[in-house]
């Protein structure tokens, strides 16, 4: 099967800043990938270049095209929300859907005004009018009602209600994803997709710190808690973290044998976002 | 075909408020034309007799309209200012005169659009929307500059047509039998060489003015800030600082005929009718023909300098320069 999106070698600059430093990576159909970074990681810069917003160094082969010279062919598969309002202001709903009909030949007038039926936004409102949940969820209806094959969401649920963030990731879930999607997600609220993810992508200066799938996380980071009187043993292993939690010692570990550190203490599941604050140093 | 209809459609709806402001005072004012025009010829032909009643005021020596507050400086040639002849010098005057204004307005108009078209975009952050779908940067550009070109000198066209019936129909009964006892006629205007002539005029004025519109497009898409200032700023600045340095005002002379040689056309091809004194039975053009400035150097030159700017704009546009804004 051939990779969806294929980066070799992708670097990026602005002056002497490094946005992307030598990324590599291949993302399979049917995934969905979460993408996670403090501010500054990359995380915009990697999406620009994916979504051909950008030049870089390297190679990107997203659904078979370069992206910055192939723009339009890669976005007649590709459905991307950003973290603010991009949608034009002036236009009505109605108008908006008419001009997506016009300028996408995969789009679904039916789908979208079926998704909208569902809303409260009225097709004779101007898209300023709407409330910044709506306008997230007008472009959600536009970019499902197209016969996309990767969705890129860029900080989708930025400054939304935790209802709006809920039925944002439900709608993905239910009305968009299957074996032949691909979803990108970026996000600070990386709890709130945890559930979801497929795999997950850690970038830091832009350098790409670890991506894998969301078993294999799982298989080579573990968080154990353990009695003071265990600690030194913990410790002995390499810990990536240790934090104190109500009198006992909690740490995360990478790659060790579970059955040698069972007896340590409570062996749990890390969070996405404990495993890297963990290889962070702690620090992020 | 159908992603150009939609750019373009796109376009009118962002600037179809504008286009009806403009509609509306454009016909205020040719209401104002032709309410004005009949009420004087009420007022001076109240007597029921034809043609237009004046009479001098020795005092001051002025024209005067009896029963009106109006006057002008005098001396005047009485008799060809009520003659049949003078009605319709005056009348194709009026023509002209009318259609070039609306043409005027409507470059100014173009002006503004080409400066905000990218610009806003940019500036309002829905670039990055229209960035998403799949239309080609070029698609995009060129749709921008064929409104902001075309389009509007579209809408003068028919304007200008529009204001030329107008006044056909609306031309008050006492001025026609004016007309009838000069033995002229309204028809012997050659208004069908006019409908070929105005639209020759518009080409010609899109085929020399497409620099200027390209210009305004690579500005609107590469300023950070306050389009049509830097628009309008940055070919005085250059011509100052070049000025400065050479002692030379060859710059600013060279912007200066560009930009008059278009004006300069204009008039002498309406120059050209000034003397007309019709006889009867003469056929009276409202413009010579424009057709002979279209294939020359001027119109080659113009072409590639538009090309250049439009190339110039998709790079721009493709560096996605953010806006301060």
């Amino acid at each position: 099967m051939e990779p969806l999106i294929a980066m070799r070698e992708v670097g990026k600059s602005y002056g002497k800043t490094r946005a992307l430093d030598n990324i590599n990576l291949e993302i399979m159909p049917g995934r969905i990938v979460g993408l996670v970074g403090p501010n500054g990681a990359g995380k915009s810069t990697m999406l620009k270049a994916l979504t051909g917003g950008i030049t870089y160094d390297g190679a990107i082969k997203i659904l078979g095209y370069e992206p910055h010279s192939m723009r339009h062919k890669v976005m007649l598969e590709t459905g991307v929300i950003h973290d603010v309002s991009v949608l034009p202001p002036w236009m009505k709903v109605g108008h908006l859907i008419e001009y997506m009909d016009g300028v996408n030949s995969g789009f679904s007038r039916e789908a979208c005004e079926k998704f909208l039926a569902d809303t409260t936004i009225k097709l004779d409102r101007k898209v300023r009018q709407l409330s910044k949940g709506m306008k997230t969820q007008l472009h959600l209806a536009l970019v499902l009602a197209t016969q996309s094959r990767l969705l890129i969401l860029d900080e989708p649920t930025h400054g939304l209600d935790i209802l709006f963030r809920k039925r944002l990731y439900s709608s993905v879930l239910e009305d968009y994803f299957d074996s032949e999607k691909t979803v990108v997600i970026s996000t600070h609220q990386v709890e709130e997709v945890e559930h979801i993810l497929s795999d997950v992508i850690f970038l830091a200066g832009g350098k790409l710190l670890l991506y894998c799938s969301m078993e294999e996380l799982h298989a080579e980071f573990v968080q154990v808690i353990s009695s003071a009187g265990n600690a030194d043993a913990v410790r002995a292993l390499g810990p990536l973290t240790e934090h104190d939690m109500f009198g006992k010692k909690v740490f995360v570990l990478r790659g060790v044998d579970r059955s040698a550190i069972e007896p340590l203490g409570e062996l749990q599941v890390p969070t996405v976002a404990d495993i890297f604050v963990a290889l962070m140093g702690g620090t992020a | 075909m159908t992603v150009f209809k939609a750019l373009v459609m796109r376009e009118w709806r962002e600037w179809r408020t504008v286009m009806f402001v403009l509609g509306l005072i454009y016909l205020l004012v040719m209401v104002g034309i032709v309410y004005g025009m009949h009420r004087g010829m009420r007022v001076h032909s109240s007597d029921g007799s034809p043609g237009v009643e004046l009479q001098w005021d020795d005092d001051d020596d002025d024209l005067r309209l009896r029963d009106d507050d109006w006057s002008w400086s005098g001396p005047w040639d009485l008799a060809s200012f009520v003659s049949g002849e003078f009605i319709l010098f005056g009348y194709a005057h009026g023509l002209r005169g009318t259609a070039h204004v609306i043409n005027f307005a409507l470059l100014l108009l173009a002006m503004f659009y080409m400066s905000d078209a990218v610009y806003k975009e940019r500036a309002d952050g829905s670039t990055y929307f229209h960035r998403s779908l799949p239309i080609q940067d070029h698609t995009l550009l060129l749709s921008k500059f064929i409104v902001g070109t075309l389009g509007i000198l579209l809408v003068s066209y028919l304007l200008g047509v529009l204001s030329v019936a107008i006044a056909r129909v609306s031309l008050p009964g006492s001025l026609i039998a004016s007309l009838d006892e000069a033995g002229l006629s309204l028809s012997q205007i050659a208004y069908a060489d006019f409908l070929f002539d105005w639209l020759v005029y518009h080409l010609l004025i899109f085929l020399w003015l497409s620099p200027y519109a390209a210009y305004f497009l690579l500005v609107s898409a590469a300023t950070r800030s306050r389009p049509l200032l830097v628009g309008l700023g940055l070919p005085v600045l250059l011509a100052t600082v070049v000025g400065y340095f050479t002692q030379s005002g060859a710059l600013a002379e060279l912007f200066m005929s560009n930009i008059s040689r278009i004006g300069n056309v204009i008039a002498w091809e309406w120059q050209g009718q000034m003397a007309m004194y019709p006889e009867p039975g003469d056929k009276i053009e409202l413009f010579s023909s424009f057709g002979r400035y279209v294939i020359s150097g001027r119109t080659v030159i113009s072409l590639l300098v538009t090309s250049g700017m439009l190339a110039a704009t998709w790079a721009v546009y493709r560096r996605n320069v953010v806006p301060s804004a």
